[in-house]
Order: structure tokens, then sequence, then C-alpha cells
């Protein structure tokens, strides 16, 4: 045998490199057999769980917001009528009748009929007062203070009717919240009829001045004819109108805004790489990022925030031994690139830059309501990773040698922070918010990971509608 | 397209990267196949299944290691499976009985599709240990788990394997002088 060689060694050597092409496989019978397309389902329910929350909680607190506007509103109508009752009450007559009043503070449905009854029975009764008042204007003990100073009541019956007229107003208005049962004819006559220890003018002006406070009023009969006239020709309604509250100022129940946002990531010992360069110093790097932020206010000082941010974390490790640089980056999945040579150096700087798609949930409460209105905020935020890149930094140049694969595809964060506004028109504000975020879940799988510590400040616009 | 970008594309599914890739290892994988399988018909459903499985598994290549080591342990694993269920026929062999087969190198001028041939006619587990020893590297602690045998199984098979080879070809070359003789 001139050259013996193992038979398994001269089939390698002869088949090395071997390749042929198969003659009937073609794509098309690999394509038929592979399963149709579809996204991952965790990232695809999580997208859709996404939208749902974020819809179910702007829905709630929209129709939250609205609903509560609606009663607040409702609320402040109601108010001046119950302002009416208090001060339209005690007329004196009959105590049963004012216990009856007092009791009783609902308007009922046939108020406008009332009113109407009670004026024709004032009309039928005014001749009535103006002669029973003159009658009794000798007995000046029985006369109010103020009208017994002026001494002006006796000597002028028709004024004094006027006062009775006004009184009898009053009374119609403290009648609209009785019972309509008390007002009626029986009970005038009886009022008028039963006068021995009470002067009934007397019951009317205490009435009166209980209402209008100031003797001015009873005694100013021009005045008093005026405003007679003007309470005669009132509707129930305009009540409310002359006492209604100052109008609030604008309510602006949603804001939008967009902000460029310097992000400084602090970085803390260990590594997202590799556990070989744990002990590295690491150095945070800034980053500029931008989002948008919609705010749907609860109330005047609280609102509810969501957002979209892109987000770039950048650091640095320092001083990984140039033989160290290659596992280190086939730990996560890089070759470094061909060009890229490391000669005499004998210390390489590693430079990662990652960018998540945050979307952000929160809530801010405004403490000082000044010039600048100051909010405490704070909230949660799901960090998706979109893409990373790692560079090689030697002293004189950069390359970029890839992406590493062992970071989490989905995180959170807590953030806490501020925010200062300041109004630049009626809906345009300048905003500015420093916050700090804490992420939650560590960034990477190895097992000397640290979770990313960063702080922001998004500053921007807004408009408020 | 570089090869990362074109797993990243394919891990998303994607059929155009999906086609890209099948047309840039089609052969080489087609002719590790050929290698593990009994004739042409067999390696090409090998091919294809180990294909699908591909595609299937691409998500689980975590980009540590050689792609194409990756992919070739698929296709061979495609064909290990289709033979495991092949019985042995000698478990029991004792070690001091194997020795290297040997042949003058200089014989064997034989063609790439001949060479084939020779390997494709061993008995199923024969060929499978051949391949994998002496054309694939592994070694008979690998083969031995990969095929569910003993080491010393793996070992006898492959000795009977050259041996089977050797004597066929020998026997073959005779064969051709015989009638080259009698023709001249």
């Amino acid at each position: 045998m001139a050259n013996p060689k193992d038979i398994g060694k001269v089939f390698k050597e002869k088949l090395e490199g071997f390749n042929t092409t198969p003659s009937q496989l073609s794509w098309e019978d690999i394509e038929s057999k592979l399963p149709k397309k579809e996204k991952r389902p965790l990232i695809y329910w999580i997208r859709i769980g996404s939208v749902l929350v974020l819809s179910s909680l702007l829905l709630t607190f929209g129709y939250i917001t609205f609903t509560k506007t609606t009663i607040h509103n409702s609320n402040t109508n109601n108010t001046p009528q119950n302002t009416t009752i208090d001060h339209c009450v005690e007329p004196n007559f009959n105590k049963n009748n004012i216990t009856d009043i007092k009791e009783n503070k609902t308007i009922k449905e046939d108020y406008l009929d009332t009113i109407r009854s009670i004026k024709e029975e004032i009309n039928t009764k005014t001749d009535v007062v103006s002669h029973y008042t003159n009658t009794n204007t000798d007995s000046k003990s029985n006369l109010p203070i103020a009208q017994l100073k002026n001494n002006k009541f006796g000597s002028k019956a028709s004024k004094s009717s006027s006062s009775a007229i006004k009184d009898a107003n009053t009374y119609q208005k403290s009648l609209s919240n009785n019972d309509h049962n008390s007002i009626n004819n029986d009970t005038l006559s009886f009022q008028f009829s039963n006068s021995k220890n009470k002067n009934i003018t007397n019951h009317v002006l205490t009435d009166s001045s209980g209402i209008a406070k100031t003797p001015k009023d009873s005694l100013d009969s021009e005045s008093l004819i005026k405003k007679e006239e003007v309470v005669a020709k009132r509707k129930p309604k305009d009540t409310l109108i002359y006492l209604k509250p100052k109008k609030k100022p604008l309510f602006q129940k949603f804001s939008i805004g967009v902000h460029l946002t310097p992000t400084y990531t602090f970085t803390p010992k260990g590594s997202l790489l590799s556990n070989l360069i744990a002990n590295n110093k690491n150095n945070g790097r800034i980053s500029l990022n931008y989002g948008i932020l919609f705010k749907t206010y609860y109330s005047k000082k609280t609102a509810l925030r969501i957002g979209y941010n892109r987000t770039k974390l950048s650091s640095i490790t320092k001083s990984i031994p140039s033989d160290q640089i290659e596992i280190v980056l086939r730990d996560v999945g890089i070759s470094l690139p061909n060009n890229f040579t490391v000669e005499d150096i004998n210390t390489l700087d590693l430079v990662q830059k990652i960018s998540y798609n945050e979307i952000s949930f929160g809530a801010q409460h405004q403490i000082i309501d000044r010039n600048i209105k100051t909010s405490i905020l704070m909230g949660m935020n799901i960090l998706f990773l979109n893409q990373n890149a790692l560079s090689v930094r030697n002293s004189s140049n950069t390359i970029k040698v890839g992406s590493a694969r062992n970071l989490q595809k989905a995180s959170f964060n807590f953030n806490i922070g501020a925010n200062f506004e300041h109004s630049i028109t009626k809906h345009i504000y300048l905003n500015a918010e420093p916050i700090f975020n804490f992420q939650l879940k560590d960034a990477s799988d190895t097992t000397e990971s640290y979770r990313h510590l960063f702080f922001t400040l998004q500053t921007g616009l807004s408009y408020k509608f | 397209m570089d090869i990362k970008k074109l797993i990243k594309k394919c891990q998303k599914n994607n059929r155009k990267a999906q086609s890209e890739l099948f047309y840039l290892y089609r052969d080489i994988l087609f002719a590790l196949s050929l290698k593990y399988c009994k004739n042409y018909n067999e390696a090409e459903d090998n091919l294809q299944d180990a294909f699908i499985t591909i595609f299937n598994k691409i998500n689980q290549y975590n980009f540590k290691g050689s792609f194409e080591g990756w992919m070739k342990r698929i296709t061979i694993n495609k064909a290990i499976d289709k033979y495991k269920k092949t019985p042995y026929l000698d478990n029991f062999v004792q070690e001091e009985t194997i020795e290297d087969v040997v042949i003058d190198a200089e014989e064997l001028q034989l063609s790439l599709d001949e060479l084939l041939i020779y390997i494709q006619e061993l008995p199923d587990r024969y060929r499978l240990v051949f391949n994998l020893y002496e054309l694939d590297g592994y070694s008979h602690k690998e083969i031995a788990t990969m095929l569910t045998i003993s080491e010393g199984t793996s070992k006898s098979n492959l000795h009977r394997a050259k041996s089977i080879l050797k004597t066929k070809i020998l026997s073959d070359k005779d064969c051709f002088k015989k009638k080259v003789l009698s023709n001249g």
C-alpha cells in the first residue's frame, strides 16, 4: 500500500465543500407548509390591553368630569331658591303656618296658581288693610319703631298700604314654600280679624323689615313703591336671576401638549451586557427625547395624564481591557467588525444606547396656584424596547458594532416629579416637568444587570380646551 | 443582505427573507441530507422537513454560535429521527477488536457521486455514525447521546461502517480490473 490512509479521513477530504442543488424541491413546497404570518401573541395582547385600558380610563374620567360639572351647575341653580325661602319665611302671622313654612321647604307644582290667587286676595283686601291701618294709627305702641320715629305711617295710609302690598308679596313668596292649603281666604280672614293683640300692620311691617333689614326700605315710600312695582312684575324665576352667583372662570377639561425631554441616565454598579464588566465604571449620558401628553382634568386641580414618549437612554462603560471586549460582545451575540483593530490600545470604552417606546399613565395635583402653577405628579410607564446600539470607542474613533440581544423587551417604570405651568394665552401654556423615573425590572437578563434610574426634564407647550 | 438582518426578518416571519435564506443555504443542507439519507428522494424530503423546522424555530436562535451550524444540526437531527427506530444488530462489541481501517488513498479515485452512493448503501445505523464521526466531527460521546446508544456501540458501528466501505470499494475495484482484463 503506497499511501495508506484511514478510510474515514479519505472520505472527509473528498467530500469537503460538497454542494449540490435539489432538482425537485422548491421554495413553494416549503412555503405552503409554513404557518401563516401572525403577530406574536404576548405583544399583540399587550397592545390590545393598553388600548382598552387607555380608552376605558379616558371614557370614565371624561364621563365623571362631565357629570360632576352638570351636577355642580344644577346645585348652583338651586341655591338661590333656597336662599329665597330662607329670606322670605317668618311672616309671623300664624305660628302653625310658620312651622309649616319652616318644615316644608319644597316648591309646589302649583306655585304660579297660588301666586295669582294670592294677588287677587291682596287686591280685594287692600281697602280693608287701609281702613284697618287708619283706625289703628293712634295705637302707637303697636307701630314699628322706625315708623314711630318718622310718624309717617298713620298719615299716609296709601303708602302704608303699599307696604302692606309689599309685605303681602313677601308673604306670597313665603307661601310659595308653604302648603298650598295654608293659603286661602280663611287664613287671611283669620289673620286680619284676629289682630287684637297684634296689629296686622305691625306684623306686616315687621315681616317687611325682616326681609329688607333696613328701616329705610320700609320708610322711603317712593322707593318702596318702585320696589313693589318691580317685585310685582317679577316672575318666580326672576328671583333666581337676581340671586345667581358670580360666573365662575372657564374650566378647561382637557389639555394636549408636546414636549422635548433632555434625559440623564444614572448608572448604578453592574452591567447590562456581561458579568465580566460588572465592576467597570459606568457613566450616564444626556440624551434628547420627545413625546406627547394628554391630560383630563378631573377638577380644577387634579388631572389624569396619559402620554407617549420616545425615550433613549445612553450610558458608557469605561476601561474594558481590549482582550475582553470580544468576549463581552460575543456574550451578547456580537462579533467585532473586521476593520476594527485594537493594536496597542490597552482599554476601550463601550457606549450603549437603548431606545424605548414609552406609554405613561399618571395623575397630577396642583398645590400652588400662582402665576406659575405648581403641581406634583406621579405615575407608571410601560416601556417597550425599540432598538439598542453598541459602539466601541477608543481614543481616536468610535465604531458601531451591533445590538445586544439580552435586553428585556418590556419593562415598567415608576415616576414622580413636579409640573410647572405658566399661561401664555388663554389656552396655551408653557410647561416644565422635572421627573425621576425608576425602572421596576432589570433592564437585561444578565445576573449583574441593574435597573435604570433616569431624570427627565419635559419642557413643552400645551393647549387647554 | 447581512445575515443577521436576514435572520431577524425571518424571525418576524417575513416571507421574502425566508425565501432568501432558503436559497442561500439550500445546497449546503441538501448535500448534508444526501450523506445522511438512503437516497436522493429521501434527502429532498429531509431537506424540506429541516427547513420547515428551521423557520418554525428560528426565534429560538439567539445569535450565539454559528447560524449555519445551527441549521446543520437541525438537518442532521431530522435525518436521525427518521432512522432512530431501526434496531441495532450488534450492541455488544469488544473495544479491542476495533482497529483503524486503512485504504490506499491513491486507489480511491472515485467521483463524489460514487462516494455518496457508497455511504448511502451503508445500513442506516452505520451510515449515521460514520457521517457524524468522520464527516461532521462529532465525538462518540455526542453520538451516543444523539442516537441514544452507548459509546462502545458507536465505536463498533463506525468500525463496521468503515470495514463495509473498504470491502465494497476494493471488491468493486477488483471487478473493474477483471472486466478490463477480460476485455483487454
